[in-house]
């Protein structure tokens, strides 16, 4: 075969080839403008409530007490602690530790006292409400948390406010497991 | 004399290998699966599918390809490309069925799926039309062994089913080699999204065509080299002008998918699967796709070689990223196949690389002309290696 055909044909390749990955990225990169227009037009007006940005990071309470304390018994038992401070919670916990196998870490104690105080509020307002209590500005934080501790019934002592809002506190710094 | 010892070395590196993947066999049936292979509950489909059963049938299409081109759409010229391709065909399938029983581990087992119907299952169906096609394909060869060692009673009896079990061989292969891709349309959230796609059973299809004709033309090439016969390059040409339109197809059919299913931004991704994609889509499609198109490169028998030696591999590298490496399971399991499950699989090519060669020789396969002059000795490319 001669030489000039063969550079002939690596000519021609190179050129096809190059023409055609050009025709390939094209097409997608056309597909990714359409699609970028589509999702730009389909943004809603209304920028994210409130409620959604708290939605984003729940502080989940549940998930904290299912893993280290629902598995001898239902939280049925937490209603124990009802009206309890921080120190009573603490000395439970310390008794569960005891328990044969409970297997509760001493570096989780803090958190699962936090979960277990904030319990009470999640029982009338689902986890939701937690994550909208942080995101208050913090003066508005304790007044909502004085007006619902004064609540009958509310399961909480009118001096446990500052418990509560260390709770939170502990809460948000909880690091992402 | 060069040219001689080179085959002879080729063929005692072939029986290693060959037995190397009977040693691994025995292993596996004698201390079971877990010895030899890393496929797990979380990737029970490895090499050995992607590889063994989804490969082996795409490049075993030469044999239904041949027979549709040839007996059903009466191209008559390509006739002398049939029995080279019904022999790999049965070979691959044989070869499939194989690495299916030592995937599986129970061959004598195997008569349940005749009896325990599940007509709904994709599997199911792939099983059953394998097994009616690799009959297909032993009465087609047959007819071919029993014309040679004139047998007269079963040539004439053979002779007479040989149309019809063309035709049903050639149905059967559209349900199996489309089912393939049915099977994995049904996990659409393991397969990668750059390669899962409703079309997967049209794609499917469409690269076993491919498949055989590459393989086909790889065998052509290199059959008449070995044997020193004339290629009949003219077919060989003919053969590149359906790849060409065969290769327009399936990238249709895939880049159009890819689109389709929003999966373009997964392919701009700068990762290792995007990689293996662009490879695939690259060297595997479009520059085959160029070398078909040129005039020049349908004239010439190493440059057509090449060309489906990379249409090929293009095609091997779509199924094994489909079946293999774009599936993903659990981000905490994992799977890389093991030395077993290669040497397995490879063992069994070897072996069919070995029988062919030897019928190749045997039979009358190959009709061609002898070719006049001596070739200057010496003169094998090394791209022979890359062949099946
Ligand atoms: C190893 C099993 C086990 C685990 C884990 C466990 N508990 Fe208990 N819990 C018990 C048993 C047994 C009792 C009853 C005996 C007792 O009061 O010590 C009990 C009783 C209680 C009571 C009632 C106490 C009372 O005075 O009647 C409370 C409240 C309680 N658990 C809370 C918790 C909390 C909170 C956790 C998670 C930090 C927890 N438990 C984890 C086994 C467990």
């Amino acid at each position: 075969m001669a030489k000039s055909s063969n550079a002939r044909m690596g000519t021609f390749a190179v050129f096809g080839v190059a023409v055609l990955v050009n025709l390939v990225l094209s097409i997608f990169l056309l597909d990714q403008v359409r699609r970028t227009r589509q999702e730009v037009s389909d943004l809603s007006r209304e920028l994210a409530s409130k409620q959604d940005v708290a939605m984003l990071r729940p502080l989940r309470v549940n998930e904290i007490l299912e893993r280290r304390c629902t598995r001898c018994h239902t939280d049925q038992r937490f209603a124990k602690l009802t009206g309890m401070g921080r120190p009573e919670i603490l000395e439970t916990i310390q008794r569960m530790r005891e328990h044969p196998g409970s297997n509760i870490p001493s570096s989780e104690v803090r958190e699962i006292q936090a979960a277990l105080l904030v319990f009470r509020c999640i029982a009338c307002h689902g986890e939701g409400v937690l994550s909208q209590i942080v995101l208050m500005p913090p003066e508005d934080r304790v007044r909502f948390l004085r007006d619902k501790v004064r609540m009958p019934d509310s399961g909480f002592r009118t001096d446990q406010v500052g418990e509560l809002l260390r709770a939170f506190e502990t809460l948000v710094d909880r690091p992402k497991n | 004399m060069e040219a001689r010892r080179s085959i002879f070395r080729w063929k005692s590196t072939l029986v290693a290998i060959a037995i190397i993947g009977g040693t691994f066999t025995l292993a596996r049936f004698a201390f079971g699966i877990g010895a030899i292979a890393n496929v797990n509950n979380a990737y029970p489909w490895g090499w050995w599918v992607g590889f063994g059963v989804l490969s082996f049938i795409a490049f075993g299409g030469c044999g239904f390809t041949l027979a549709l081109l040839v007996e059903i759409f009466g191209q008559h010229r390509y006739a002398p490309m049939v029995r080279p391709a019904i022999t790999m065909g049965l070979l691959l399938y044989l070869g499939y069925v194989v690495i299916l029983m030592i995937e599986l581990g129970r061959p004598w087992m195997g008569w349940i799926i005749f009896f325990s119907w599940q007509p709904t299952s994709a599997l199911f169906e792939v099983a059953w039309c394998a097994t009616l096609y690799t009959t297909v394909l032993i009465i087609e060869f047959g007819s071919v062994a029993a014309n040679h060692y004139r047998w007269r009673r079963s040539a004439r009896i053979l002779g007479m089913v040989y149309l019809p079990a063309v035709v049903v061989g050639v149905s059967l292969s559209h349900l199996h080699q489309s089912s393939l891709g049915t099977l994995l349309t049904i996990v659409p959230l393991k397969v990668d999204s750059r390669w899962w796609s409703e079309v997967l059973p049209a794609t499917f299809l469409t690269s076993s065509y491919m498949a055989g004709l590459s393989l086909v033309t790889i065998e052509h090439v290199l059959a008449t080299h070995y044997l020193r016969l004339k290629p009949r390059v003219d077919l060989l040409g003919g053969l590149a002008r359906f790849q060409i339109g065969l290769i327009v197809i399936f990238l249709t059919l895939r880049i159009g998918s890819l689109v389709y299913e929003g999966a373009t931004d997964a392919a701009l991704r700068f990762d290792w699967l995007s990689f293996l994609l662009w490879t695939e889509i690259i060297v595997g499609f479009l520059v085959p796709l160029a070398l078909f198109s040129i005039p020049d490169v349908r004239q010439n028998k190493w440059a057509l070689f090449a060309s489906s030696c990379l249409l090929a591999g293009g095609i091997l590298l779509t199924r094994l990223n489909t079946a293999v490496f774009g599936m993903r399971v659990k981000h905490w399991e994992s799977y890389q196949p093991a030395i077993g499950e290669y040497a397995t699989t490879f063992g069994v090519l070897a072996t069919l690389v070995l029988i062919y060669g030897f019928a190749v020789r045997r039979l009358p396969i190959h009709r061609e002309e002898p070719l006049d002059e001596d070739p200057a000795p010496g003169i094998a490319p090394h791209a022979a290696k890359a062949a099946v």
